[in-house]
């Protein structure tokens, strides 16, 4: 039987432009990745890791508050925790630029490098999604006989593993620092603590780009899915190995580790050593804490222009490899 | 230029030192276009190279009046391709796969969507529209990789062998649609195919391509008019008589292995032929006026690009 040729009519409305091209690109790959259980377990952690950070926060800025309940358990412990709660009130209730902002610092300093390795299982479960699966059934062939460039394409992907990154990662940042501040007892806690947002953002985004253009890379090496993920594993793992083993005897080795960049940028960014020293400047009773203490004074220096250099070539490996790799059969 | 759906001037395309397009220079008016060659003759190349999927060694290439090299992008809104081999993206149903297709043109999500099942429809897809594209048979994969390429209502669709793997009747179908979209739609169709029958019976134009070069490019009526008339009768059991009656009629009769009779006349319709068998009280079976003549003209072209190669 035929099929009736007036079934097609002719199509008159307006195209849009090539952003809205790319942002399908994005939105479909983000509904391949949302696929992935795993991935919907994941980003649960990282909003429970957000509320935890939300209510440590909350905790400090209850301190100052006599009737909350946080002030009445700290009043029931030793004699040695209370006096170092009652000085951290004191010295915020003098110093609320300082302490508030080395307090936000130093909580934004571990808990944005605690999601780090969280990002770092997420890019790995994603590395199939992005462009390996479309190597191997050909999809690129499609998507470049469409209004699409090499680029447009490349654009769309990284915006899909950008955000969600920043959905496990930069929005639980901004999230815990906003809750922190809208419930603490006064409204110069936005103010006073505005640095530490900043380091994060600056911190996390960096992060998310680098990590982002590496995953790229990695998923375009091959079209066998198991493999790019293998590839991933050994980058990152075999990297940090040799960091770890090798970084002290040969300090160039530690620049094959993603963790060790990614740690050295945070040290540049947040600068933990100065909050570290305001806090002990201030909170001399904090030296009885000599494992807490010597754990902070130990805190390395960072190589930022090393890092940044280290950076800078896998970032340009990855490119030369989505340049190369990407394109029709 | 504006008159020609396709340009060319010295388009040349190597991998390494094979030579796949060898300075194809053509300017195709808008119609049906075959596209003929054998296997490796560079039709899949030239297709690829005017779509930009991969970029010309040399040489310059206008689509739809504007220079690929300038404006690659703009110029695939306006144009449609279904690959040979199967590509489809992962993990989708082929409707959602032919919205998501027709999005990537620049529809919004709604029309996107309407449009879909619209040329789904078009193309005889069923119910399997809402299984994955993975699942689907070669003739399903053809007919969703015909919807995506059109999808978007092009002006040009380059169609690379879209009858491979169907049946006779699915075959017939697709044939008739294809054909459609040019003589009732107004959109050119570029057909790569090696069944000379799909693209006698659809296509306006040809283009034969042999060894990366074009060895003939012309409107399949006026290339046909060149050649001498040619008849095939087919009788029950005289041939030798059939022979005899159009040689002395004036005729180069040839009994061919079939057992049918070919005969090259001058004659612009059978009449006179039918007249001097009638006189001779021949009734034949059939006369087939100029079977094969695409056939013909596309092995002579190929022997002459032989000759000269050698």
């Amino acid at each position: 039987m035929g099929i009736p040729s007036s079934l097609y009519q002719h199509w008159t409305g307006q195209a849009r432009g090539i952003w809205h091209r790319r942002l399908v690109v994005a939105n479909q790959t983000l509904k391949g990745i949302w696929s992935n259980k795993w991935i919907r377990h994941l980003c649960l952690g990282a909003w429970v890791l957000c509320l935890a950070q939300s209510a440590l926060l909350f905790g400090v800025g209850q301190l100052l508050v006599k009737e909350s309940a946080i002030y009445s358990l700290v009043n029931q412990l030793d004699n040695q925790p209370r006096a170092i709660v009652s000085g951290l009130v004191s010295w915020i209730l003098e110093r609320p630029d300082l302490s508030v902002s080395s307090t936000y610092g130093l909580s934004f300093y571990y808990f944005t490098r605690w999601f780090q390795p969280l990002a770092l299982v997420i890019v790995t479960l994603t590395i199939p999604t992005l462009i390996s699966q479309d190597l191997s059934s050909r999809a690129i062939i499609i998507y470049r006989s469409k209004a699409l460039g090499h680029r447009d394409y490349l654009i769309g992907k990284f915006m899909a593993i950008f955000g969600l990154l920043s959905f496990v990662w930069l929005l639980p940042a901004i999230h815990a620092w906003l809750l922190g501040c809208l419930l603490s007892p006064s409204w110069s806690f936005l103010w006073h603590a505005r640095q530490a947002l900043m380091q994060s953002v600056g911190f996390v985004v960096a992060s998310m780009a680098f990590l982002s253009l590496l995953a790229l890379g990695v998923s375009a090496l091959s079209k066998r899915e198991k493999a790019t993920t293998i590839i991933w594993l050994v980058l990152w793992l075999v990297g940090h190995f040799l960091a770890k083993s090798q970084g002290e005897q040969y300090p160039w080795m530690a620049y094959l580790s993603l963790t060790h960049i990614l740690d050295q940028w945070a040290i540049c960014l947040f600068n933990p050593a100065t909050h570290v020293s305001q806090l002990m400047e201030n909170l001399p009773l904090l030296e009885s804490f000599s494992s807490l203490t010597e754990r902070w004074l130990r805190l390395p220096s960072a190589n930022g222009m090393a890092s940044l250099i280290a950076a800078g070539f896998m970032a340009g490996l990855s490119l030369i490899t989505l340049k190369g790799k990407v394109k029709p059969e | 230029m504006h008159d020609s759906v396709i340009q060319t001037e010295g388009l040349s395309q190597r991998f390494g030192k094979q030579i796949a397009l060898h300075e194809v220079s053509v300017a195709i008016p808008p119609g049906a276009i075959g596209l003929l060659g054998p296997n490796g003759a560079g039709k899949s190349t030239f297709m690829k190279c005017l779509l930009q999927l991969i970029k010309p060694t040399s040489g310059k290439a206008w689509l739809l009046g504007k220079d690929i090299a300038k404006a690659g992008r703009e110029i695939r809104t306006r144009v449609g391709y279904a690959p040979e081999q199967d590509c489809h993206i992962p993990g989708m149903v082929g409707c959602e796969y032919v919205t998501y297709c027709a999005q990537l043109s620049g529809m919004p999500f709604q029309e996107a969507r309407q449009r879909a099942h619209e040329m789904l429809d078009f193309v005889g897809m069923g119910q399997e529209r809402y299984r994955m594209v993975d699942t689907y048979s070669t003739g399903m994969k053809q007919r969703v990789k015909l919807a995506q390429a059109i999808v978007h209502d092009p002006e040009i669709v380059f169609l690379d062998e879209p009858t491979n793997g169907l049946d006779p009747a699915g075959r017939e179908q697709i044939l008739e649609l294809i054909r459609s979209l040019w003589v009732e739609h107004g959109i050119s169709v570029v057909l790569s195919s090696h069944l000379l029958s799909d693209v006698e019976r659809i296509c306006d134009q040809i283009v034969i391509i042999a060894l990366g070069s074009v060895l003939m490019q012309d409107r399949i009526d006026r290339l046909k008019a060149q050649r001498q008339p040619c008849t095939e009768i087919i009788t029950e059991s005289a041939s030798e008589k059939t022979i005899a009656c159009m040689q002395r009629a004036g005729w180069k009769a040839t009994q061919l292995p079939n057992g049918h009779v070919q005969v090259e006349h001058d004659c612009s319709h059978l009449g006179p032929l039918i007249a001097a068998l009638d006189a001779d009280g021949i009734t034949p079976l059939e006369m087939l006026q100029s079977p094969n003549q695409l056939e013909t003209l596309f092995v002579q072209a190929l022997e002459t690009s032989h000759g000269h190669s050698l």
